[in-house]
Order: structure tokens, then C-alpha cells, then sequence
């Protein structure tokens, strides 16, 4: 296995690929364009990117790329199926939280000590437009949306999918949000480590995964200190506040990227008394919880593929 | 006249007694419809869905469940690790 790692994103990426050395590196190499191509059209730190120009353009139609076009149609769906609990429009919530700037800024120079009181209200998420024949989104006046998690997610699908036109057995790790493509050779998946969130240098379970998409979210990694108040980057939507959950993270397995990402996003502001209704209408969702307490919570369909095996799980999808 | 009345009353009478039971007797005695022979099913029934068991009321977990405590481990030099961003 050879792997490449680099920061983008603001996010630690790893590449890892087997097969033929020659082919891996050029798979690295498109795979990696791909990856610092898209940061730059998708960053909502930039100026000049895409996202920005678009939530500039906000009451107006903007044209837009096909893969942007593509991004906001998925989040846009995602919205619905998790009735609201993803929602790209609370960006300027986050930056009410102090998340106005890149987290590699935030964690250097620190987030402004006043709270702003007044939340603003934006029209909601699903006043958007999209013209697909045309390719134009429309914002309604006022709202600012931030692609960030779900984008990852897609990106890092993308670049995997990408690097194994290369590489028969290869994974795209952007900051834990992963795409898996084949399995190693002589295994059944690949070896998936789950961060203890309380204490990252420490696993909790090691999960088998086959291909596909796993990702992670985590109130304890993006998070800063504002004033008294210890904030994190993800957003209640109902409240525009940093979510109050008793999970600390919880990381979903499924098909895509997307899907992974927004159900652990969603679940984990749901938290244990939202989840049930989150789960009662997308039965297909595969996740582990992490509670303050470092006990572990999943669903059905994981315990039935899992053994205990030298201290760890053994996860197989 | 007065007898041409009570003639025509009991005539009356009497035809309506006889075209009565003789209706009667006419319908007892005419073959009965034969029973209808049961058919097999025609309709093929749909299988009924496996339902799920219903969640107790003091069931908060619903569709997930506590795994049983495993002591963590150090991580090792694994790249392919999931924590959050």
C-alpha cells in the first residue's frame, strides 16, 4: 500500500492505493488536482470561488457549474430527508459563532470575544431554484449557504473515484470523510479506524469496511472558544446555535459520500432522542454514536456483521 | 244486485285462497337450483410484510442500540482513520 498525504480543505488527506507504482502516482497526481481544483471553486474562505460568487449573487439567478449545480441539488434533497436537520443555509449562523474565518485562522488568531444577539432569519433552505436545463441556481435575498461537509464528502468520492481508474484498491481519506474503492489484496474491506472523540489518539473500534463511503462528525474537533462560550462548527438549524447533543460523534456508512456526511451531521445534532425519527424514515442508514461517556451506539445492521476481535469491531458492508 | 255482490266477493275470495296455495304448491314442488360447487382461489394473496416488533413505550433508542464495552485501543500507524474534521 502507498500512500500520499497533503493539507487541503483545511483538512489532513491521505491517498492510499495498491497496485502498480508508475499508474498510483499518476492516479495521485490527477486525484490530487482534482481535490485542490475543487477546494478553490468550492471554499466559501475565497473571495473569488464559486460558492462565494453565487452567495453574492443571492436574489438573483446565477449560473453555475454543472458540479456546483450538482452539489446544491444533493444538499437540497438531503434537506428534505432530514427534514431541515441539514441545512447549507446556516451559514451566517456559523459565523455568529464565530466561524467567520478559515479553522486553521480560528485556531491561530481565535474567534471574536462578542456574541452577537439577533440571529437573522433566512427564507429557508428550500426557497432555492435551480433552472437544470439552464444551469442556474437562484438564492433568495439575504442567504449565504456553506457547502462545506457535504462537499468534502463529495470531493473526496470523486478523487477516489478518479485515482482508481489507476489503481484497482484505493481510499481517499479527507479529514474522515472517505471513499473506498475495491479491498486491499487477500482482505474482505479495508481497515477503518474510529477516533475515541475524547481522546483522538486512542481507537475505539476498528471497523471493516467494504466500498464505499464512511464519515465522521464531531462537536470536539472544529470547535473554539467565543467569549465564556466554548462554540463548534455544527449548527442546530431550529435554534442557529451550536447543536446541544448528548452524542459526541457519530460516523455513518453508506453508498456516497454525501449520504455519509449529511446522516452524520444529522444524527448527531438529532442526538439520541432525535435520532429514532431521523431513522424511522431513511431505514437504510448505517451509523455508530459516540456518547460523552465513550459508550457506543449503532444500529441493528452493524452489531449482526460484528465480532469482537483482538479489542476491536469487525464492521463489514 | 245485492246478490250479485256477495257472489262476486266470495269469488274473489276463493280465487285469491286457491291461486295462493296453489302458487305455493306449484313453487314447492319445481326443482331446486343446485348448490354452487367451490371454486379454488382464483386471487393469488400478496405476502404480507414482515412487520418490525413495536418499540416499547420506555424504549428511547428505537432503531439503534448500546454495544457492549471494549477497552480502547492506541491507534497504530493507520492512516485510514474517521474522528470528524
Amino acid at each position: 500500500m502507498e500512500y500520499l498525504e497533503f493539507r487541503a480543505m483545511n483538512s489532513d488527506i491521505v491517498l492510499a492505493a495498491e497496485g502498480d507504482p508508475g499508474q498510483i502516482s499518476h492516479g495521485y497526481q490527477a486525484a490530487r488536482q482534482l481535490i485542490e481544483g475543487c477546494e478553490r471553486r468550492f471554499t466559501r474562505f475565497s473571495a473569488e470561488s464559486e460558492l462565494s460568487l453565487l452567495n453574492r449573487s443571492a436574489g438573483r439567478w446565477f449560473s453555475a457549474s454543472a458540479e456546483l449545480l450538482e452539489l446544491v441539488r444533493l444538499s437540497l434533497a438531503y434537506f428534505h430527508r432530514t427534514g431541515g436537520l441539514f441545512d447549507p443555509s446556516i451559514l451566517p449562523d456559523l459565523k455568529r459563532a464565530g466561524y467567520d474565518r478559515s479553522m486553521d485562522e480560528l485556531r491561530w488568531r481565535g474567534a471574536g470575544k462578542e456574541i452577537p444577539e439577533r440571529r437573522v432569519l433566512n427564507p429557508g433552505f428550500d426557497t432555492i431554484r435551480l433552472d437544470e436545463d439552464a444551469g442556474k441556481i437562484w438564492l433568495p435575498s439575504g442567504m449565504e449557504i456553506d457547502l462545506g461537509g457535504i462537499a468534502k464528502g463529495w470531493i473526496a468520492e470523486r478523487a477516489a473515484r478518479e485515482l482508481g481508474r489507476y489503481a484497482p484498491a484505493c481510499a481517499v481519506n479527507a479529514g474522515g470523510d472517505m471513499y473506498l474503492v475495491g479491498a486491499p489484496a487477500g482482505q474482505s474491506g479495508w481497515e477503518v479506524a474510529l477516533e475515541d472523540p475524547r481522546q483522538p489518539e486512542l481507537a475505539l473500534a476498528v471497523l471493516n469496511v467494504g466500498p464505499g463511503a464512511v464519515a465522521t462528525s464531531a462537536i470536539t474537533k472544529r470547535s473554539w472558544q467565543q467569549g465564556d462560550k466554548r462554540q463548534h462548527h455544527l449548527i442546530d438549524p431550529r435554534r442557529g446555535e451550536p447543536a446541544v447533543t448528548d452524542w459526541l460523534s457519530v460516523t455513518a456508512i453508506a453508498p456516497h459520500a454525501a449520504s455519509a456526511e449529511v446522516f452524520a451531521k444529522a444524527l448527531l445534532i438529532a442526538g439520541s432522542t432525535g435520532a429514532t425519527e431521523l431513522l424511522a424514515k431513511n431505514g437504510e442508514i448505517t451509523f455508530i454514536a459516540v456518547d460523552r461517556q465513550g459508550k457506543l451506539w449503532s444500529t441493528p445492521d452493524i452489531m449482526e456483521m460484528m465480532n469482537a476481535n483482538d479489542g476491536a469491531y469487525q464492521v463489514a458492508i | 244486485m245485492r246478490r250479485y255482490k256477495i257472489g262476486l266477493r266470495l269469488w274473489i275470495a276463493l280465487s285469491s285462497v286457491v291461486g295462493f296455495f296453489g302458487g305455493w304448491a306449484l313453487l314447492a314442488h319445481s326443482p331446486k337450483p343446485a348448490p354452487p360447487e367451490p371454486q379454488p382461489a382464483q386471487i393469488e394473496l400478496a405476502p404480507l410484510p414482515t412487520l418490525a416488533p413495536i418499540p416499547s413505550l420506555n424504549d428511547r433508542t428505537g432503531g439503534f442500540q448500546q454495544l457492549p464495552d471494549l477497552p480502547p485501543a492506541r491507534l497504530n500507524s493507520s492512516r485510514l482513520r474517521t474522528g470528524g474534521s
